[in-house]
């Protein structure tokens, strides 16, 4: 990638730090100790993206893109207490970050503020219990104590940031512009390695996955890069360079093709010269990995070849199901039946092929669960977003 | 059609030009009004001559038709009905008209176009490739043996890729432009520069970078023009890393006077080394003399992002009284928030808090990082361990920003200058902020223990049963003799209850100041020190069953929304939300294991906690950010910090108890935190 806003990296910050560490509170005040030099003239201007590779610049709001509000408002009477608690229904009744942070982007969509704020108020009152910007992943009722791990998910940060940032651009929050900026702060200081050589990457958790912890590591889930969040994050964290991740990503989509059906897996060891699928975990194209083309299509980054695996995997005649594949042999291995899965597929096949939309598009079903009428609805606002017209068939 | 290159020396700003500054005034604008540095180039131009040249470095590619296009197809012709003195006409015409422009070295070989070909000429000369094609393809199925002479192939070849790479352009298309040049980089015709800028850049956006380089270069390599060859450098710069473009910097030649025929535009040259200085991006460090060159256009252009950069520059490299007189000069020509941020952080560095502060301040509302910053330094100030006495004025604008950012960091500072103040009610208020907004273990702990000052022993217990399992120093506090540790240095005189009217409840009416607490200097002895719970031998829980464990909701209900929303959310709205389902068994009242929280200290008595939700049996700590975050960079420096310090200018202004307030998580064992204080 060119330069246009390489990370502020070690002098910078470091230099900063170095002096302003002590007297910072809890360890986790940020702009004290980090200094924001800004995205200063260069000659000429940042070099030109092309449709391939869209910028901050050309990306919508999310705000008003869930059209419907009768959907919205089902999901909202299915899926999040009024304590504002986003229910994972298939999973324990827990909650994670990744969760709120679904919910919160959905709030921004359906223009809900007053929902926005308790999903908020929830996450951080029970997740942001670390001693730094960053919530706890998992939590779980009826457990003493709730939080079950301190370590974070990137993506559950990044849904997070991204939430905020929309939330203060609809409706100039100042509260929500400071909390997303120190959460994308966070994220891109502890979690990203701008300088790898796959280009940045974005490890899972700032705990547990590097190469100093993994035999294998360090390990990636390609599913975490949330490509249109990446588009948007400069409006808080503009010293960062969201858009190495943009391109490490894709890049990284690009070599990460095993087996027959040339599809990832849900994690990929980059301990080697080329991804691999990592050690100890089942080599499958599963429930993570099938939101990669829901981001590509909604970020509408990437080339056609990037598409074609996941194209050609969802083209089946069977477009009732989604497939989960073992990448080693190619065979499903199971399918999700849900429907709410397969407008992941409509969402795809449409904005690649023009495909029409399924009936149920724009009607998730009332007694699914809460994972694929999550994804049923992020791929409603990505095809409001992108302006996609496939009409029903 | 052609010459735009050579000839826009000579014009005024074109359209191009100011459609890129609008288009940068709108990034700004959709950004954060603040952040936007980015000046159109034109304006950095610093003299005549420069802003003349400046519309051939920023036009954008494309805009100008075939610009660099010199029209050789008379010239060619001539050459190849072998017409010499015609052709040498031609030549001495084209070289008046473009000073840069080399004579082509085929011309010996070219062949005259056979008379058959004149109709599919004449297709060319209209710009009808497309027809051009299909009669080609059409004359070879009748003749499958006919071929187009070479002359006409190879100039169809150029003429449509340079058609399809302007379509490309203006369609932005990179990834295209890129495929197309791969496919054959002999299409690209070396006498259309446009092309090889347009190219090159599509190349570098998509990590191309090398490729890129090689078409800058062979630019320089064959074109004499000057125009020409200081836009490739600027446009060189602005697509590739400063390293790269140093390697075309490095290919100038020496003008008369032995200096760089780049001396022109040595200032944009100085300017890209000093950002990517900036971006941690390697390059050539600017010489003495570039340097005062660029200060000099610096102080004279009057435009604050280029005294800000020198600003920035100078505070990367530590040397912040040279960073303050930048900033302020910025500041005094309209410098924005960005540069506001900057003087603040170069002030914090100079130790003159209190102006930081101030700055911080002041810009908060145009730029997130002030507000933060604003909110950071003074919670500096609020968490030190002997609170000094703080303006009245000062207290009530940081509670004010602290409730309007809902700033949990904020929140906590007041809640410990509170406390360590024996202001308990207006302490307990704060931190039941901090808790619902930011609710670290700091956090909690502080309100524990004004829970616990207060004698709502109910609340107390709730809340550190609530965290059992998951914070160590809060359950550790049931654990201790005496109801909460050490005296505080103010209850010789405050006891346990607040100075009368003097309460900074967030709610009501902001803070006032602490001030007969802060005042009374005979409490300001000692800093206490944490209190160990024994010396590892193991003794009786002082703890009554009744107070631990308990069953308590693990749920943290505490709530503060914004000011315009506080109403509205607490509204209840029945069917319109998911019924908590009801917990299927009581709570338990044994822990469990929280990957990261490390021990508990009823532990060392023997007590053990129930397996994590991932069967961990152990207590673990978190690891931290790994090798290559920029975390690992900062606290790099941080230790390397103290040496630096020694000699340098900020040493007197260094605060004396700045070593004592790092309550940071990462490093619990060694680092005295406020929490342990009391």
């Amino acid at each position: 990638m060119t330069r246009t806003m390489l990370p502020i990296l070690g002098l910078v910050l470091g230099a900063a730090l170095a002096a302003a560490g002590p007297w910072i509170g809890p360890a986790r005040a940020q702009d004290g100790a980090s200094p924001v030099p800004p995205a200063t003239a260069i000659p000429g201007a940042p070099s030109a993206k092309g449709d391939a590779m869209p910028g901050a610049s050309r990306a919508t709001a999310l705000v008003d893109s869930l059209k419907n509000p009768d959907v919205w408002r089902s999901y909202r009477s299915r899926f999040i207490t009024e304590a504002g608690r986003v229910v994972d229904t298939a999973n324990g009744m827990i909650s994670h970050s990744e969760g709120q942070g679904y919910g919160m982007l959905l709030a921004v969509a359906a223009n809900d503020r007053v929902t926005f704020e308790r999903l908020w108020g929830w996450t951080r009152a029970n997740l942001m219990v670390r001693s730094d910007e960053l919530m706890a992943w998992r939590w779980e009722p009826g457990k003493r104590p709730a939080v079950a791990d301190l370590n974070n998910a990137s993506d559950g940060d990044v849904l997070v940031a991204w939430a905020l940032t929309e939330a203060a651009e609809a409706w100039d929050e100042p509260s929500y512009r400071v909390a997303a900026r120190r959460m994308a702060v966070e994220v891109a200081r502890k979690t990203i390695l701008f300088k790898d050589k796959n280009g940045a990457l974005l490890l899972p958790a700032v705990s547990g996955f590097s190469a100093a912890e993994r035999a294998d590591g360090p390990l990636i889930n390609l599913s975490y890069w949330v490509f249109p969040a990446f588009a948007r994050l400069p409006i808080v964290a503009p010293e960062f360079d969201w858009t190495a991740l943009t391109a490490s990503g894709l890049n990284l989509i690009r070599r990460s093709r095993f087996g027959t059906a040339k599809l990832p897996t849900e994690w990929i060891s980059l301990k080697g010269e080329e991804p691999r699928p990592a050690d100890g975990f089942p080599p499958l194209f599963s429930y993570n990995a099938i939101r990669i083309p829901l981001y590509m299509v909604w970020a509408g980054v990437g080339r056609p070849a990037d598409y074609e695996p996941f194209v050609a995997l969802w083209s089946g005649p069977d477009r009732e199901r989604l497939p989960i594949v073992d990448t080693a042999d190619g065979r499903t291995v199971e399918s999700l039946s849900e429907s709410g899965y397969t407008a992941l597929s409509a969402l795809l096949l449409c904005d690649r092929k023009g495909t029409p939309l399924p009936d149920g598009f724009g009607r998730p079903q009332a007694g699914e669960n809460y994972y694929p009428t999550t994804l049923h609805l992020l791929s409603m606002v990505a095809l409001q977003m992108r302006n996609l017209s496939c009409p029903a068939r | 059609m052609s010459g735009t290159v050579i000839r826009v020396r000579e014009r005024p700003a074109t359209a191009s030009a100011t459609g890129r500054a609008r288009r940068l005034a709108l990034l700004c604008g959709a950004s954060l009004a603040g952040l936007c540095l980015v000046t159109p180039v034109a304006a950095q131009t610093e003299n005549p001559d420069e802003a003349a040249r400046a519309p051939a470095i920023i036009a954008a590619p494309g805009s100008s038709g075939a610009a660099g296009m010199v029209d050789e197809s008379a010239l060619r012709y001539y050459a190849s009905q072998k017409q010499t003195a015609r052709m040498k006409a031609e030549a001495a015409r084209l070289k008046q008209l473009y000073p840069g422009w080399v004579e082509p070295t085929d011309l010996d070989t070219l062949q005259p176009s056979p008379p058959e070909e004149a109709p599919l000429w004449d297709l060319f000369t209209a710009g009808r490739f497309d027809d051009l094609d299909a009669a080609i393809a059409a004359r070879r199925a009748a003749d499958p043996n006919w071929r187009p002479s070479d002359e006409l192939s190879r100039k169809l070849l150029r003429a449509s890729f340079r058609s399809r790479l302007k379509a490309l352009t203006s369609a932005r298309k990179t990834a295209d432009i890129v495929a197309l040049y791969r496919a054959d980089p002999s299409a690209l015709d070396p006498s259309d520069v446009e092309s090889y800028w347009t190219t090159a850049e599509a190349l570098a956006s998509e990590g191309g970078t090398a490729e890129a380089l090689a078409l800058y270069k062979s630019v320089l390599d064959t074109s004499n023009d000057t125009g020409v060859r200081l836009a490739t450098i600027q446009k060189a710069m602005s697509t590739l890393p400063m390293a790269m473009a140093e390697k075309l910097v490095a290919m100038g030649r020496s003008d008369a006077e032995g200096g760089s025929e780049f001396k022109a535009i040595a200032n944009d040259i100085t300017r890209a080394r000093i950002v990517a200085d900036l971006h941690g991006a390697p390059a050539q460090e600017p010489s003495p003399a570039d340097m005062a060159a660029f200060q000099t256009y610096a102080r004279a252009s009057g435009d604050s992002s280029q005294t800000g950069l020198l600003g920035w520059y100078t505070y990367n490299h530590r040397q912040f009284r040279a960073a303050l007189d930048w900033f302020k000069l910025a500041i005094s020509r309209g410098g924005d928030a960005m540069i506001a941020h900057g003087l603040a952080h170069t002030l914090r560095e100079l130790g003159m808090l209190r102006e930081a502060e101030e700055v911080a301040y002041a810009w908060r509302d145009k730029y997130v990082g002030n507000s933060i910053l604003f909110i950071d330094l003074m919670g500096r100030k609020l968490t030190q361990a002997n609170p000094s006495f703080i303006d009245l004025d000062r207290i009530n604008r940081y509670a004010k920003v602290t409730l309007a950012t809902a700033s949990g960091e904020g929140a906590e500072a007041l809640g410990w200058y509170a406390y360590n103040s024996c202001q308990f009610e207006a302490a307990l208020e704060w931190f039941q902020h901090a808790v619902a907004w930011l609710p670290s273990e700091s956090a909690v702990t502080g309100y524990a223990l004004s829970l616990q000052r207060l004698k709502r022993k109910p609340d107390y217990l709730t809340l550190v049963n609530r965290y059992d399992g998951l914070f160590p120093k809060v359950v550790d506090l049931l654990f201790r003799e005496g109801p909460a540790g050490p005296p505080l240095a103010c209850a010789a005189t405050a006891d346990a209850s607040p100075p009368q009217g003097a309460r900074p409840a967030p709610g009501a009416a902001p803070a006032s100041a602490p001030a007969p607490a802060a005042r009374n200097t005979a409490a300001y002895g000692r800093v206490p020190k944490p209190d160990s719970s024994g010396d590892g031998q193991a003794k009786p829980l002082p703890v009554q069953r009744s107070e631990f464990p308990l069953a308590v909701p693990a749920e943290n209900p505490l709530r503060y929304a914004p000011p315009s929303l506080a109403r509205v959310v607490a509204d209840r709205q029945d069917g319109a939300f998911l019924a908590e389902p009801p917990a299927s068994k009581t709570m338990p009242l044994v822990a469990r294991r929280v990957s990261g929280a490390g021990p508990m200290p009823y532990e060392s008595y023997g007590f053990n906690l129930m397996p994590g939700y991932d069967g961990s049996e152990r207590p673990s700590t978190l690891s931290e950010p790994g090798e290559g975050t920029l975390w690992r960079a900062q606290q790099a420096a941080r230790t390397r910090a103290p040496q630096e310090r020694a000699a340098s200018e900020t040493d007197r202004f260094t605060l004396p108890n700045s070593q004592a307030v790092n309550r940071g998580y990462d490093n619990p064992d060694t680092a005295p935190s406020s929490m342990q204080r009391p």
